[in-house]
């Protein structure tokens, strides 16, 4: 293996090892792209099917399939999944594949630790979905691990150690696209001249670089004080319960942002692509997410008005959430103004992008009514909250990924999806996602709390209703698996270099399939061909 | 094993910005790993 | 167009009313879906926030309204002009896009008037915060305790005095339990008390409270985090071992509230609700009355006696 290291072989699509050679030890950021993407997939699909069970048991009053214990291991495990499994990894996979591909660089800037960085993901999968086979059963808690109920758990030494090796996974991988971006880009790629979803993974890089310490500081605390006898968090010993949810938030909150600044770049790709039309304020986009993430670090206590908070502390925290209406307006009315005079297709990736638009924009809606602190205190901990995060989670961040995947899917395997089948899957996803979510701002509202397994009839119709979206947009989802497995193995229609007629960037000069090795000779960047390149805004 | 990696590697300028980057952005994750700690510490 | 079922007669204290009540009034008609449907306890098909009954719940109502209407508005503004541009602005209608990709002065404006638009909100949610986190002058003290998983109620102080031994658990009712077994076979439907369905939301013993009487919450955990919240009250305050959180209410109106736990506090987080049964003062004095006489002589008051007493308003 070593030696066909020399690749005077012509580029192609295929690489020229084994099956193991070429995905277990792989180096490449394409192959290492397609693993996070399919891991995230499977992660998807295993969350998915979490939140079934969730919503069968919640379909009408009365417990009628699961012991409330499994329920709340379901809540917590369908969370855990999602935000480390499906969210995470994909928009890793999505950086992988592209920034390299947009930036006129070889490949990530340290291709080993790339390898560790995702072959670590499946064993802390591994690790933390056996909690649920084990006697005891898996953590119960909710992903938020609050002490001292976490540390009931017996599963908890299981949970923190899978959570360290997610952290180390992406901290590794963040540094990696850090380096990536500073360091390896073609002459000529200005940082200013980036596309802005290569300016969204920087800065959101940075964010996980300063957080997933602290995440993995909390949790770590979390098992001295159940094994090893410290008193953190155990008021018994002098320590503070609260302390634990300071520490939490302040990973937390940036956590949210982590999951949905790529969102952010993605959609900046796809609605410019889609309108024919340079994005609207270019500049001003890169420093609105700049201006987010910053802002994300002192919005923590966001989540925590109800354990008695000073009042000053609530009123700082108010204010400070309710600035990050202002730059995320700043972003939702660039995207308008990018669409506004142009001249607009709506193949699939741009339909889920403007749907994301809308379904964000009342996720942050919703954001900015919970900012108020009077109005949390009643909110606070119900299913108005779970509404909120599953419009800026799902119809947020994992529509951008969708888009994303109709987008790029193309360069990716050379060949075009079925373009139907796509829009099958995006009406059914928009249709039944509001189905899903919109009602249970109504429950929220009316005083049905989050993460319990059985409710008042007063809330059965809302429910009923919500768990029949869930059935069906849990459904649509396996016309997605459909389409990304046709067009990977089966598609016939070749897709040009230039998949889609206004992309620009230096991943649509590459042919398709993007060939295992791109810009061994960094190319010449000419600025007509990039988005940004003559935009002095 | 060496070989490979140097597949699709930038050249060694490239290389040494990558070393002093990956540097300072370790120091940074130890800091942060250790802010929690030094938070609750100083709390006491 | 607000109060809908309850009137409670009384307006919020704080800042800024007549502001706020123009801004409702200019607001009703985006809000008129939701306003009918004020609520003292969850009701099928409830679409809002219930208004609450105590002099201060109309804050967070009113906030929720005006912070919804105003989101109606802007996403009119916003998705209005996105359908616009959907329309006008499509290939297959021949458009030719343009090549501008910056306007300093639209750029200018609508990072302005969001700005603006936020500033009287935080203005507005100020006022009910500050007036929330003044639990000076109370004429009452309760101290809450969540354990896994029932409450426990102690009455410190009423009127100047303290309270001797009055305290009880508070657990869900028998009939809601044996029902909410798995595969119990019962119907959650068949749950009703008073022609309300009750189901998950009833109690063996309610906390009894007294009407307009300004009421200190002092609120703490015998082992996990909980968190104690009445929809009708306005507000939820965590329950937290080793520590004493503080919170108030003034009810306006008698009457029975039903509320649960609103932090994930184990398997039956789900199945510890709380029952505040609101009277006069005067019947409240007599039951106070009457539960420290039946507890004094015997230290370790009897579940069966206690709940009995505890029901002075036509209960059960
Ligand atoms: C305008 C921007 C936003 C504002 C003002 C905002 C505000 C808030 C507030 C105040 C809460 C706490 C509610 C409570 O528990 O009482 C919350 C919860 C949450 N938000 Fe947001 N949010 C915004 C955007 C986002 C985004 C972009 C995401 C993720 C993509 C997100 C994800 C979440 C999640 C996951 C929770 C619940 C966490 C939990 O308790 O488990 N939010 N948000
Ligand atoms: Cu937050
Ligand atoms: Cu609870």
């Amino acid at each position: 293996m070593a030696h066909e290291a020399t690749h005077d072989q012509h580029d192609h699509h295929h690489a020229p090892q084994g099956f193991f050679q070429r995905w277990v030890m792989s180096t490449n950021h394409k192959d290492i792209g397609t693993l996070y993407l399919i891991f995230s997939l499977t992660m998807f699909f295993i969350g998915g099917s979490f939140a079934m069970v969730i919503r069968a048991e919640l379909f009408k009053p009365g417990l009628d399939l699961v012991q409330p214990y499994f329920f709340n291991e379901m809540t917590t495990m369908h969370a855990l999944v999602m935000i480390f499994g499906a969210i995470m990894p994909a928009f890793v996979g999505l950086g992988n594949w592209m920034i390299p591909l947009m930036i006129g660089a070889p490949d990530m800037a340290l291709p080993r630790m790339n390898n560790l960085s995702f072959w670590i993901l499946p064993f802390a999968f591994a690790l933390m979905l056996s909690t649920l086979f084990l006697p005891g059963g898996g953590p119960a808690g909710g992903w938020t691990m609050y002490p001292p109920l976490s540390l009931q758990s017996g599963s908890l030494a299981y949970v923190v150690f899978s959570i360290h090796l997610m952290g180390i996974s992406s901290i590794m991988g963040a540094i990696n696209i850090i380096a990536t971006i500073l360091n390896m880009r073609a002459p000529g790629m200005d940082l200013l001249k980036m596309p802005v979803f290569v300016w969204s993974w920087l800065i959101t890089a940075f964010l996980l670089i300063a957080v997933m310490p602290v995440l993995a500081g909390a949790v770590t605390m979390l098992l001295t004080d159940k094994y090893f006898g410290t008193s953190f968090f155990n008021p018994g010993g002098g320590g503070d319960p609260v302390l634990y949810q300071h520490v939490f938030w302040f990973f937390g909150h940036p956590e949210v942002y982590i999951m949905i600044l790529p969102a952010f770049g993605i959609i900046s790709e796809i609605v410019p692509t889609f309108a024919r039309k340079p994005i609207f304020g270019y500049r001003a986009m890169v420093y609105a997410i700049a201006c987010i993430a910053f802002l994300s670090f002192i919005v923590w206590a966001h989540h925590m008005f109800a354990v008695g908070l000073p009042l000053g502390a609530d009123i700082f925290f108010m204010y400070a959430t309710m600035l990050i209406a202002v730059p995320t307006g700043v972003k939702v009315f660039n995207w308008v103004a990018t669409m506004w005079g142009g001249s607009m297709t709506f193949e699939t990736p741009m339909l889920f992008a403007i749907a994301f638009i809308i379904l964000f924009t009342i996720g942050g809606f919703s954001g900015l009514m919970l900012a108020l602190v009077p109005a949390d205190f009643q909110y606070h901990d119900t299913y108005f909250v779970v509404a909120h995060f599953h419009y800026v989670l799902v119809t947020g961040a994992a529509f951008a990924i969708m888009a994303a995947t109709y987008y790029w899917l193309p360069k990716w395997t050379g060949h075009m999806y079925n373009e139907f089948w796509g829009k099958v899957h995006f009406w059914c996803s928009v249709v039944f996602v509001n189905v899903l979510f919109f009602p249970q701002h109504f429950l929220g509202l009316a005083g049905m709390p989050r993460r319990i397994p059985d409710y008042n009839v007063a809330f059965a119709n809302f429910n009923m209703i919500s768990s029949i979206g869930g059935f069906l947009f849990g459904a649509s989802q396996l016309i997605f698996l459909g389409v990304v497995v046709h067009c990977a193995f089966f598609a016939r229609k070749k897709a040009a270099d230039r998949v889609w007629e206004g992309a620009k960037g230096l991943e649509w000069t590459v042919p398709s399939p993007a060939p295992h090795h791109t810009f061994e000779v960094p190319p010449v960047v000419r600025d007509e061909e990039l988005a940004h390149g003559h935009v002095n805004d | 094993m060496a070989s490979q990696v140097a597949e699709g590697q930038p050249g060694q300028a490239h290389r040494h910005g990558v070393r002093r980057t990956v540097v300072v952005l370790a120091i940074v994750v130890g800091a942060f790993f250790l802010l929690p700690f030094v938070q609750i510490l100083l709390m006491k | 167009m607000t109060s809908g079922s309850i009137r409670t007669g009384r307006a919020e204290p704080g800042r800024g009313l007549g502001i706020r009540h123009a801004v409702a009034a200019a607001l009703a008609p985006a809000l008129a879906l939701f306003a009918g449907f004020a609520q003292a306890n969850p009701e099928p098909g409830q679409l809002n926030m219930t208004r609450g009954v105590t002099t201060w719940s109309g804050e967070p109502y009113f906030l929720n309204n005006v912070a919804l209407g105003v989101c109606v508005v802007i996403g009119i503004v916003v998705f209005g002009a996105m359908f616009i541009a959907m329309f006008r602005f499509r290939k297959s209608r021949g458009a030719v896009p343009e090549k501008w990709s910056h306007n300093t002065t639209v750029e200018i404006i609508w990072t302005a008037i969001p700005v603006l638009i936020l500033m009287a909100l935080a203005w507005m949610a100020t006022g009910g915060l500050v007036s929330f986190a003044d639990t000076t002058g109370a004429q009452m003290t309760i101290k809450v305790t969540g354990y896994q998983w029932k409450w426990r109620y102690d009455y410190v102080d009423y009127q100047g005095k303290p309270v001797s031994k009055v305290g009880f658990m508070s657990r869900l009712d028998e009939l809601s339990d044996k029902t909410r077994q798995l595969h119990s076979g019962l119907d959650p439907y068949a749950v009703t008390t008073d022609g309300y369905n009750t189901y998950l939301l009833n109690v063996d013993k309610p906390l009894v409270l007294p009407i307009h009487t300004k009421i200190r919450f002092v609120i703490t955990s015998d082992d996990v985090i909980h968190s104690w919240w009445v929809p009708s009250f306005g507000w939820k305050m965590d329950a937290i071992p080793g520590i004493v959180n503080s919170a108030w209410t003034n009810i306006n109106v008698p009457g029975t509230y039903r509320g649960q736990c609103a932090e994930l506090c184990g398997q039956d987080h789900g199945f510890m609700p709380i029952v505040v049964k609101a009277v006069p003062q005067e019947d409240f004095a007599k039951w106070l009355a009457a539960q420290e006489q039946a507890n004094a002589p015997a230290p370790a008051a009897t579940p069966a006696a206690a709940s009995t007493a505890a029901a002075p308003a036509g209960h059960g």
